[in-house]
């Protein structure tokens, strides 16, 4: 009896579906964006979304026009605060919100937080030049940390001394850096992973066709593309 | 202070409770397998997580049991005259206590998501450099936890019904009640690939009713357990006849002018007391007495410790 009303329902409820579009919007966002026009809320975070110029810049910014082409859609940019543009998100006065998002990020009950498309990790490096240096070296050292960061406490746990600098670029000796910084800025890094970030745009929750083509679309960048965009993005 | 007597299962159902123990056993590791996979895939679909709870909760009753069955064995000592036999019960009411809590909170939960219209998605995932939907991995994931239960618990019924054993009764019942909630959560994944935002919270309301059904009736039969009942059947159906086999069995003793007998249920065992109206001149009583009370006990071997009381008259 029960077995019997379970599979009715299951079958009535996929019936009506069309095979060309599964999972689907409960409110049509991707084929109202499709050949339309894009609202893309933007927080302002280095090197991801860069609001210093009319045009918006950032790896981000770069991968959402690349979506956009695909779509064949108007990009309409709306920078704005996390928390505004995740309200806005929320009441799909938006179509999606970039701007450096972790995975971590307390979301989840305003937005739908894709699958993260890319991980970087910050670590310890000294000079390339720096021969057979190890960790166990830099216990008691100074180390040149961005101020005002996570990682300028966290460093600690390795029995260093962290010392605030504005951009580890032009420090000299042990510091915590980005690894994909590491090659431009003449480092090596150590065996030593400060933090790990996973990054993740937001789309609205319930938007399930939209949302799988924005993860897709993010899925299927190669790292040497990530890579491309990232160095664009050196200071 | 006089302890009652130990208590053992007849050597045929000491094996039956050794299966019923590995059974139990690999439930637990099948169930924490089955949580795990779940946890895996969770999402944010609230059917998933009413399903995933569920799969929780119903480590209880094994886990009842296997405490039960550690208790069962321990002989009664001078703090516990009456043994052990009461853990039962209690673990019982507990787990079913627990169920019905936890089916209550899911109902609120699964109401407030319909009440706000919150949106539930579900995006892709990796697997193996694949973009899979989630959703297809969810509704994997529910086939595992959905379906083994199934054989699971009508392996357990047998058994509870050989050994009349209502923990493992209610446990059986669980399991094989656990398709339905798979397959609930499955037209929510289903329902929310849809676009059909609402069909995955009212899949979690659907479950949660059940687990609340579920709890209510233990509670209810915990409780009534606990208060000493007229025995019945290990699926509760009707009354157990060995109270009237009993008295059948005394009233034509050529000792006996008339008898009534009432039992209470402490786990597997049956205690109780058997009142009885001497003949004219019966002859040695306390003898009769002793032999009565040990052929009472080879009526079944749930009946254990019954005491014969020798009144002069039934009143009433």
């Amino acid at each position: 009896m029960r077995a019997a009303s379970v599979l009715a329902a299951l079958v009535v409820l996929t019936l009506p579906l069309p095979a060309c579009q599964w999972p689907r919007d409960a409110e049509g966002t991707l084929d109202r964006v499709t050949g339309g026009t894009l609202r893309v809320g933007l927080v302002e975070a280095e090197p991801w979304v860069v609001l210093d110029d009319d045009e918006p810049g950032g790896v981000e910014v770069r991968l959402v026009e690349e979506l956009a082409g695909r779509l064949d859609t108007q990009v309409e940019w709306v920078p704005g605060s996390e928390s505004a543009l995740m309200e806005a998100l929320h009441v799909r006065a938006v179509d999606l919100v970039v701007g450096g998002l972790d995975s971590s990020a307390p979301w989840q009950d305003q937005a739908a937080l894709s699958r993260h498309y890319l991980t970087t990790t910050t670590v310890l490096a000294v000079p390339a030049g720096d021969g057979g240096t190890t960790v166990d070296d830099l216990q008691g050292r100074q180390v040149a940390v961005e101020g005002g960061t996570a990682d300028a406490e966290r460093v600690r746990t390795f029995d260093v001394v962290p010392v605030p600098v504005a951009d580890v670029a032009d420090a000299d000796g042990p510091v915590v850096v980005d690894v994909w910084r590491l090659d431009d800025l003449g480092l090596r890094g150590l065996d030593a992973t400060v933090s790990t970030s996973e990054h993740v745009v937001a789309v609205p929750l319930g938007e399930n066709a939209w949302q799988t083509t924005v993860e897709r679309f993010l899925l299927t960048r190669s790292g040497d593309e990530l890579g491309r965009l990232l160095d664009e993005e050196q200071p | 202070m006089r302890l009652r007597p130990d208590f053992e299962l007849p050597r045929e159902l000491e094996a039956v409770h050794r299966k019923a123990v590995r059974l139990e056993w690999f439930s637990i590791v099948y169930l924490a397998s089955a949580i795990a996979v779940l946890a895996a895939v969770l999402g944010s679909s609230q059917a998933m997580k009413a399903a995933w709870i569920e799969d929780i909760l119903s480590l209880l009753p094994p886990l009842a049991f296997l405490v039960a069955a550690r208790y069962r064995d321990r002989p009664p000592n001078e703090r516990f005259p009456y043994g052990y036999h009461r853990s039962v019960g209690v673990a019982y009411l507990t787990a079913s206590a627990a169920l019905l809590a936890m089916g209550g909170f899911i109902l609120y939960d699964s109401a407030m998501v319909l009440v706000r219209f919150e949106h539930p998605s579900i995006g892709l995932n990796e697997l193996f450099g694949q973009q899979v939907w989630l959703g297809w991995l969810m509704i994997g994931a529910l086939l595992y936890s959905g379906l083994p239960p199934v054989l699971l618990g009508r392996a357990k019924q047998r058994l509870a019904a050989q050994l009349h054993d209502k923990v493992l009764y209610a446990d059986a019942e669980m399991n094989r009640a656990d398709w339905a909630t798979a397959g609930a959560a499955m037209l929510g994944v289903i329902g929310i690939g849809a676009g059909f935002w609402w069909a995955d919270a009212v899949a979690a309301i659907v479950i949660s009713l059940d687990i609340v059904h579920d709890g209510y009736g233990n509670v209810r039969t915990a409780v009534h357990d606990l208060m000493d009942r007229r025995p019945t059947t290990y699926d509760h159906a009707k009354p157990l006849p060995l109270v009237d086999e009993v008295e059948a069995h005394l009233r034509p003793l050529p000792w006996v002018a008339g008898a009534e007998v009432r039992l209470r249920e402490e786990g597997h065992v049956l205690v109780g007391e058997a009142y009885v109206v001497p003949v004219g001149s019966p002859g040695d009583v306390p003898r009769l007495v002793e032999r009565t009370t040990r052929a009472i006990e080879d009526l079944d071997w749930r009946l254990h410790d019954v005491a014969v009381v020798v009144l002069p008259r039934l009143d009433s």
